[in-house]
Formats: structure tokens, sequence, C-alpha cells
């Protein structure tokens, strides 16, 4: 399992970090969120997850035993992460439209730069 | 247990929340805003005092006990970094509101947001948990992509993308470092992660941990490698703003910084091997590469913005010395440095209120318009260069002399180098700025002297951090001790059973990097 995740993790990153090469803004918009995504999946990796392990929702009938159960605590983690890269993505998306409508165009050129800037 | 620590956060976040209620009437947000902004230094300030008195407040949120709810934790050094903050957010308050913007864009939601950003500031100095950290960066990080893009002009909108595109990855990074201290040591609270390192007798990973993190708030510091962004984003944000900016966020790194090499990563071995050679490194390029940057720019606010990168080497620098008193000069450096930078903005942008532009080919003479605000230049720009009865001073001796006593003779050289070209490229603004005849169509006298005052107010804590200097190295030497120690922090947040446990690690075998003196 742990070679499953890493692999998974290491293909969501290095697929991100490809697209965020890219020049086309719209390609980097989708590179931050692979990347996002490969570190999430790499927290969830973090929680014990073996085979045989079981959801943490803890029954009456189910064992006592904790260490059968998976770590509850990455996963909250992991929603936290998710709301926040939510919030960044969308503000990303709204300055990438501006960008647009100022210029028609989403590649990411070098612009004169104004006077006294080097 | 203490609730006096929830009130620096809680107060904007109020505040903030309240400004929405009434989007459309600048007055009542101007009132919320100030309200906050004028009380925060004051709850500030109680609350260095309590925790001088009685060692780190700890607020356990929801009563869980030891490391397992979420901790906030208050030690000198950040009651003391909380307390500038808040007074250099009560100035850009009153810069705003006295028309350092126009009032068009300051009721487009800049109070709220600066008041977000504020609450932000002051969770990430008192969180004592990674992922809180990690959650308190990301409202900062929020808050400043709206004010930097702030007035949706076409410059605004490229480096805005950029800052946000880069710091997603730092993000990630500091994601990445977080969950993988969390799978190794199983903890992401700083006290029960002290205990643990030590107790795991500071195995190869931390190693790892340790560099992966000087990365992560090495790029929210500005350190040399990693200070590209900010001169080109910085400058972009609206008057007054910038000044928060300046003086808080790039410290927000240097503290993360200060936190983590003394509470986590004490081992000896890897200090002396990897860590210290690559700190100082660090610290010297620093310094140097953003004070020979700043010499081309032309522009009043770029010179500055490479000035922030070039002092953020000197607060690296007495990390990497890393004695007690070194530590102390840094932690009074950092103080200082919050105030006076934020000045030295501010006094940039009221130029800017005055004359219209801040381009230094546009603007001379601007001594005949505003001799005070000539006035207040010259001490703030003194004070950064560290002239001697000025608050930059004390910082930098203490550095020098700690250099020179722990060996680190070359970096001390460079770090006196880069104070005369600091001082070279102030008198370059000064020679182009205020120096010379009036340029012609500059008003007769200040239009706006509202501006101006509040400048001065800035100016004025720069010069009682200055007066009081022998207050403020007294209270930078109680936190360097108290950050070094560590068992003040590990028992406010464990108990007595964090302190017995980290004693009996760190006394099997494992040196301490520096013994702390009497």
């Amino acid at each position: 399992m742990a070679f499953l995740a890493s692999f998974v993790v290491f293909v969501f990153v290095s697929a991100g970090l490809y697209l965020l090469m890219k020049r086309n803004l719209f390609e980097v918009l989708l590179g931050t969120i692979v990347l996002s995504h490969g570190v999430h999946l790499f927290l969830l990796s973090m929680s014990g997850w073996r085979a045989g392990t079981l959801p943490p929702i803890l029954l009456h009938d189910g064992p006592h035993d904790v260490s059968v159960y998976v770590d509850p605590l990455p996963q909250a983690l992991i929603l936290t992460a998710i709301v926040i890269s939510f919030g960044v993505t969308s503000f990303l998306v709204v300055l990438m439209m501006r960008g647009y409508e100022e210029t028609e165009s989403l590649e990411a050129t070098e612009e004169p730069r104004g006077e006294g800037e080097a | 247990m203490s609730n006096v620590v929830l009130l620096p956060i809680l107060l904007p976040l109020i505040g903030a929340v309240a400004c929405l209620f009434r989007r459309r009437s600048l007055r009542f947000q101007q009132i919320v805003s100030g309200a906050v902004s004028l009380a925060l230094p004051l709850a500030c300030l109680a609350l260095l005092l309590e925790v001088r008195s009685e060692g780190t407040q700890v607020l356990r949120l929801g009563s869980w006990p030891g490391a397992f709810g979420i901790v906030l934790a208050v030690d000198l050094f950040g009651a003391m970094l909380m307390t500038v903050s808040a007074t250099v957010q009560a100035t850009t308050w009153w810069f705003l509101v006295a028309g350092g913007v126009e009032r068009d864009q300051e009721s487009f939601l800049m109070h709220p947001l600066l008041l977000l950003l504020g609450a932000g500031v002051n969770w990430a100095f008192s969180t004592g948990d990674l992922f809180n950290l990690f959650v308190s960066f990301e409202i900062i990080l929020l808050a400043s992509y709206v004010l930097i893009s702030h007035g949706n002009e076409r410059s605004q909108l490229r480096e805005s993308i950029k800052f946000v595109v880069l710091n997603i990855i730092a993000s990630a990074l500091f994601l990445l470092g977080a969950g993988y201290t969390y799978g190794v040591f199983g903890s992401l609270n700083f006290a029960e992660l002290a205990v643990r390192f030590a107790q795991a007798g500071y195995p190869p990973e931390s190693r790892v941990l340790g560099t992966l993190f000087l990365v992560v708030f090495g790029m929210k510091a500005a350190v040399f490698p990693l200070f590209f962004w900010l001169p080109d984003a910085y400058p972009k944000a609206p008057r007054g703003v910038l000044a928060l900016f300046a003086g808080v966020l790039t410290k927000i790194g240097v503290y993360c910084l200060y936190r983590i090499f003394t509470l986590l990563f004490r081992d000896p071995v890897a200090f002396q091997e990897w860590f210290q050679p690559l700190i100082l490194g660090i610290a010297g390029l620093t310094m140097i590469i953003g004070v020979l940057c700043a010499f081309g720019q032309y522009s009043f606010r770029r010179i500055l913005a490479f000035h922030i990168v070039s002092q953020i080497g000197y607060m690296v620098f007495a990390l990497g010395i890393f004695t007690p008193l070194a530590l102390a000069a840094g932690i009074f450096f950092i103080v200082h440095q919050i105030a006076v930078k934020a000045a030295l903005f501010l006094v940039g942008d009221a130029v800017a209120v005055n004359v219209g532009s801040e381009e230094l080919k546009k603007i001379s003479g601007v001594a005949h318009l505003s001799p005070w605000l000539a006035m207040l230049f010259l001490l703030a720009a003194f004070s950064l260069a560290g002239f001697p009865p000025l608050s930059g001073f004390y910082g930098k001796y203490g550095l020098v002399v700690e250099g020179l006593a722990g060996g680190h003779g070359f970096i001390v050289a460079v770090s006196l180098v880069t104070s005369v070209f600091t001082l070279a490229s102030m008198m370059k603004i000064w020679r182009y700025a205020f120096w010379g005849e009036r340029h012609e169509g500059m008003p007769e006298r200040p239009v706006n002297v509202g501006v101006i005052a509040a400048t001065g107010g800035l100016v004025a804590v720069t010069l009682v951090i200055a007066v009081a200097s022998g207050w403020v190295m007294a209270l930078s030497v109680e936190s360097a001790t108290q950050m070094l120690d560590r068992a003040d922090y590990v028992g406010a947040v464990l108990g007595e059973r964090g302190v017995e446990a980290l004693r009996a690690a760190t006394s099997s075998g494992l040196l301490e990097v520096a013994e702390v003196q009497p």
C-alpha cells in the first residue's frame, strides 16, 4: 500500500510540476490543482493505511482495538487543506479571468516594465 | 491557561466580520477598523506584560489535555512581535483614514482585509502547532493576494498571478513537511515534537525536515535564492498597505525559522555539520545581494523592497550564530525592523500622496515642500543603516560582537559592508527625492498633512524603541533565554510530564546546542 500511495503521489506531483512550467496560464492553474491534490494524497498516506485497516468509525459492535483503524487526524488535515486550496484556486481563476479580459490572452509573456523598474 | 491569548486573534476577526455588515458605509468601516486597530496594541501589550511576569501563556481550545487539541501558546518572543506589528497596523489605519489612498479604493473592503491580515498575523505568532501555522499562513496569504491586486491595474494583475502561484507551491511544500512530520513523529504540536525529536535522538529524518522547513519559511522570509518574488509583488500593493506588508509579513517567516530551530532542531551535530554553514551562507548572500540589487533601482518602493531582503539577512545571521546574546540581538533587530521598515515605506507613500509620484526621476526637492517629511525620512533611514543613537545600531552591534566571538568574521565583514551600502542607497533616495530644486509641477505646500502625521507617528515609535532600548534589549535577552531553555514553553504546553521527558531525553548523551548563560 505504501508503494502504491507513493507512486500515486509521485505521478500527481510530477504532473503538477510539469504543468506549472508551462507558459499557458490555464495549464499553470491545472498544475496548481494537481499539485495540491498530490500533496493531499501524501497526507492521506500518513494515516497508517495498510491492508486490513478499517475506516475510523467506531461502532459499539465493532472492534475495540484502536490499532485496526486508520488514523483519522490526517483526514481532518486534508479536509482543511482542500477547503483552503478551493478558496485559493477560485481566487486564482478570477485573477486569470481579469487578466484575460485585459490582454485577450492566457500566455505568460514578458511585458515591458514600467518606469523605475529594472 | 489564559483567555487573553485569544484576544489579538478574535478582535480583528470580529472587526473584519462587523465591517462586512455595512459594506457601503466607509465611515462605519473606518470607525470599526479604527477601534480594533487602537485596541489591538493595548491588548498585545497587556499580553506581553502578563507573559513577562508569569511565563509562557497557553490556551487549550476545548480544554483538551496536553498535545491532543489545538493549542495557542505565546512566549515573550511572540508577544513582542505581536505588540510591534499591532502598532504598525494602527499607524497603517491612521495613514489610510488620513487619505493615503483614494476613497473609492479604500471603501472596497480594504479595512476588513487589513483586519483579516492582522488576525492571521497574530494567529501565526501565537499558534502552538504546525498545521495551525499553515492555516494562519493561508489566511495571511489570502488577504494579501486580494490586497496586492487591489486596484485592478494591469501590472498588479500580472504580479499577483505570479505571487499566488509561487505561494501555492510554497504551501504545497509546507503541507508536505507537516505531513512528513506527522508521519514520522506522530504529532504536530511544537512542544510535543520537541520532546519526541529529542527522545528519538534526532534521527536523519529531522535533518530532511529541517531543510524542508528552511526552504518553506525561507521563501516566506525572502532569503537569498528565494527572494525573487518580493521586489516584484510588494511594490504593487496600495499605498499605506505596503507598509504593513513590508514591516510584518516577511518577519513571520523569520519568526518561524527562529521557532523551529530553537525548539525542534536542536541536534548539535546536525547543526554544526549542516544547518549552521547553510544558514550563515544564506545570511551573507541575502544581505549583500539584496543591497546590491537595490542600487540599480529608481523607484522609492523598489529600492526599499530590496532592502527588506537585505535586512532579513541580518536576522538569519543571528540564527546562524546561535548564542543567547546573538539571538537576543536578532530579536531586537526584528522588532526594530518591523517598525522602521514600515516607517520608511510610509514616508515613500506620503511623498507619493503629496507629490503624485514615487519614481525618483520624476520628483525632487521634497524637502522644500515639507521639511518635516524630509526629517522623518532621515531619521528612519539612519536608523535602518544603524547609526549609533538610533534603534538599528543596538541590534547590529550585538550581532557584530557575537559574530566575532563565534568566529564568523567573514560574515561580520559582509554585514558591515552591507550597512555602508544601505546608507549609500538611502542617500541616493535623499539626493533624488528630497534634495535639490523643487520639481516643476509640484504643489506649493503639502496637500495632505494627515498622512505626514501618521508617518510621524510610526517614526516616533522607532524613536521610542531607541530611547527605551535598554528595556527592549532586556526583554530580548529574556526571550532569547526563554527560547533556548525550552523548559518554559514545553512546560506551559505539556505540563511537568513534558519537561521531565525533555530533560531525560537531552541528558542521555545529547548536548544542547547552546548552554544558556546566567
